[in-house]
C-alpha cells in the first residue's frame, strides 16, 4: 500500500452563450498543477478545452437540462513517459427534483493517448508486449445526487462505474503479465517496476460535503473510494481524502 | 395570497412628538433576530378602520444587474405595471409562476418592449431561466399605503387616522406570512412600530460555485 499528498491548484474560464431559449454553449478553458509530495514524479499539469451544449426543456429550475460535452486536455507529468492526451465526450441528463435535492445522471466516453506508445520492453514469458500503456479507452457512467443540507451547505454523493482499460504499477509477475495488453519501464515507483494495462472495471463512490461561506466561494471536504478489479484475481483500490475551495467571479 | 397571523406579535407603538402636519405617518423599524437592520421586507396597509382603500397604481421598475434582481424585492399596488430592464451584458430569460401573474420574456437585453401589468394582489416570484441561482419577489398589494424597507425602516406617509391593519412581509419568514399588527395612529405626526421578526437563514448555496461543476 502506497500513500501520498497532492496540492492542487486550478483555474478556468469561459464564455457562455446562448444561440436559443432553451440552448446554451459553453466553451471554457483551465489549466490545473497538481503537486506530489512523495511521487513527485506524478505531479502534472494539464491544459484543457472544453465545450457544451446545453438544453433546459422548459421553464423554471426544475425543468430537467441535457448537456453534450466534448473535451481535450493535455497533461504533462514531470515523468514525461506518461505525458497523454485526454479526449472525452459526455452526455448528462440533471433535474432539479425537489428545493433540497438534485439528481444527476451521465455517460462519458474517454480516449487517451500517450506520447511514448513505441516504446517496448521485453518481459517473460514469451509475449511481445506492447509499450503503449498509457493509450487507452474507457466507458463511464455516473450518477450524482446533491442534497442541500442547509442554506449554506450540501453533500454531493456520486457514484461512477469506469469500464476499459486501466494502468497499474507493479514488479512484473507473469501471472499478471499474461493478463496485461501492454507494458512499459516505470521506474517512479521503484527500480524494477513496470507500468501494465489491462481491461478492468472501476467502480468509484465519492462523498463531499460543501459550504458556501460567500455567493463566490465554496470550501469542501470530501472522501472517495475506488475499487478496480481486473482478470484473474487483480484488485486493487484507492482512497483519497481531499479539502479545498472554490472561488467564482 | 398570504395568509396572515392576526394580532400574535406584540406591537411597540409610541406616539413621537406632533409636526402639526393633519394626516399622519406610520414610522417602521425592522430588526431580525440578530438584531441586524432588516432590508428587502414589505410593510402596508391592508385596512384602515376594517375599510380597505383604494390602491393607487404606479409604473416602476425592476432591474437585472450581476444576475441579480434589483432591488431584491418590489411591493406594487394592483393595477401598477412594471418594467424589468437587463443592465447585464448577458441576456436573461425571466419568468414567473405566481397564480398573481404567470409571464415570460424570453432572452432579452436592455429594455424589453412592454411593461409588465400586475391586475391581481398577491406575491409573484421571478426567476430566470438561463441563471438558476436568480430570484426575486414582487408583492401586489391592495392599498395605496406601502412601502419597501431598506436598511431596517420605512416610512409611511399622508396616513388617514383611524385603527389600521399593518403588514408586515419578508421573503425570509416562515411560510410566506405576512405578520398582521393593530396600530392606532396619532392624530397628527408620526407613529412608530418596531418589530424583531424571526427570518430563515439566507440561502447563500443557491449562487455558490460548485467543485467540478464546469467541468465539459
Amino acid at each position: 500500500m502506497e500513500g501520498d499528498t497532492t496540492l492542487l491548484g486550478s483555474v478556468e474560464g469561459g464564455l457562455h452563450l446562448q444561440p436559443g431559449i432553451y440552448t446554451g454553449l459553453t466553451l471554457s478553458a483551465g489549466v490545473t498543477r497538481e503537486q506530489f509530495r512523495r511521487f513527485t514524479g506524478l505531479s502534472q499539469t494539464r491544459g484543457l478545452l472544453g465545450a457544451t451544449l446545453d438544453h433546459k426543456f422548459g421553464v423554471g429550475e426544475r425543468a430537467p437540462r441535457l448537456r453534450l460535452g466534448a473535451t481535450i486536455e493535455r497533461a504533462d507529468f514531470n515523468a514525461n513517459t506518461r505525458n497523454l492526451w485526454l479526449h472525452g465526450i459526455r452526455l448528462s441528463y440533471s433535474q432539479r427534483l425537489t428545493d433540497s435535492l438534485q439528481f444527476t445522471a451521465a455517460i462519458a466516453h474517454e480516449n487517451q493517448q500517450g506520447d511514448n506508445d513505441r516504446l517496448r520492453i521485453a518481459v517473460p514469458p514469451a509475449r511481445q508486449l506492447p509499450g503503449d500503456t498509457w493509450n487507452q479507452e474507457a466507458l463511464v457512467a455516473s450518477t450524482a445526487l446533491e442534497w442541500a443540507t442547509g442554506p449554506s451547505s450540501w453533500l454531493t454523493a456520486t457514484l461512477q462505474f469506469r469500464h476499459g482499460e486501466t494502468a497499474a504499477s507493479i514488479t512484473p509477475r507473469p501471472t499478471i503479465l499474461r493478463q496485461a495488453t501492454a507494458v512499459t519501464n516505470d521506474p517512479l515507483f521503484g527500480v524494477g517496476k513496470v507500468a501494465y494495462r489491462l481491461d478492468a472495471n472501476t467502480r468509484q463512490f465519492a462523498l463531499d460535503w460543501n459550504l458556501a461561506v460567500t455567493e463566490e466561494a465554496t470550501v469542501y471536504v470530501g472522501a472517495e473510494r475506488q475499487l478496480t478489479r481486473g482478470g484473474i484475481s487483480l484488485s486493487y483500490q484507492v482512497n483519497v481524502i481531499r479539502a479545498g475551495m472554490v472561488f467564482s467571479y | 395570497m398570504l395568509q396572515r397571523k392576526v394580532g400574535t406579535c406584540a406591537v411597540a407603538l409610541a406616539a413621537m412628538l406632533g409636526s402639526g402636519a393633519e394626516a399622519a405617518s406610520l414610522v417602521v423599524t425592522l430588526k431580525d433576530q440578530e438584531g441586524a437592520a432588516v432590508s428587502d421586507a414589505v410593510v402596508y396597509v391592508a385596512t384602515i378602520n376594517g375599510q380597505q382603500p383604494a390602491p393607487v397604481p404606479r409604473q416602476v421598475t425592476v432591474d437585472q444587474v450581476d444576475e441579480t434582481f434589483v432591488p431584491h424585492v418590489r411591493a406594487v399596488a394592483v393595477g401598477s405595471s412594471i418594467s424589468f430592464p437587463n443592465s447585464d451584458h448577458i441576456r436573461h430569460h425571466m419568468y414567473s409562476f405566481a397564480p398573481a401573474k404567470t409571464f415570460e420574456l424570453p432572452l432579452y437585453i436592455g429594455l424589453p418592449a412592454e411593461p409588465i401589468s400586475f391586475d391581481q394582489a398577491g406575491l409573484v416570484t421571478l426567476g430566470c431561466n438561463i441563471h438558476d441561482h436568480m430570484l426575486g419577489y414582487v408583492l401586489v398589494v391592495e392599498t395605496p399605503y406601502y412601502a419597501e424597507v431598506a436598511a431596517g425602516t420605512a416610512r409611511l406617509d399622508n396616513l388617514p387616522d383611524g385603527e389600521l391593519a399593518v403588514r408586515i412581509w419578508h421573503p425570509r419568514l416562515a411560510d410566506d406570512t405576512a405578520l398582521e399588527f393593530t396600530v392606532q395612529t396619532a392624530t397628527s405626526g408620526d407613529t412608530a412600530l418596531q418589530q424583531q421578526l424571526t427570518l430563515l437563514p439566507d440561502r447563500k448555496a443557491r449562487r455558490a460555485p460548485r467543485r467540478g461543476s464546469s467541468r465539459y
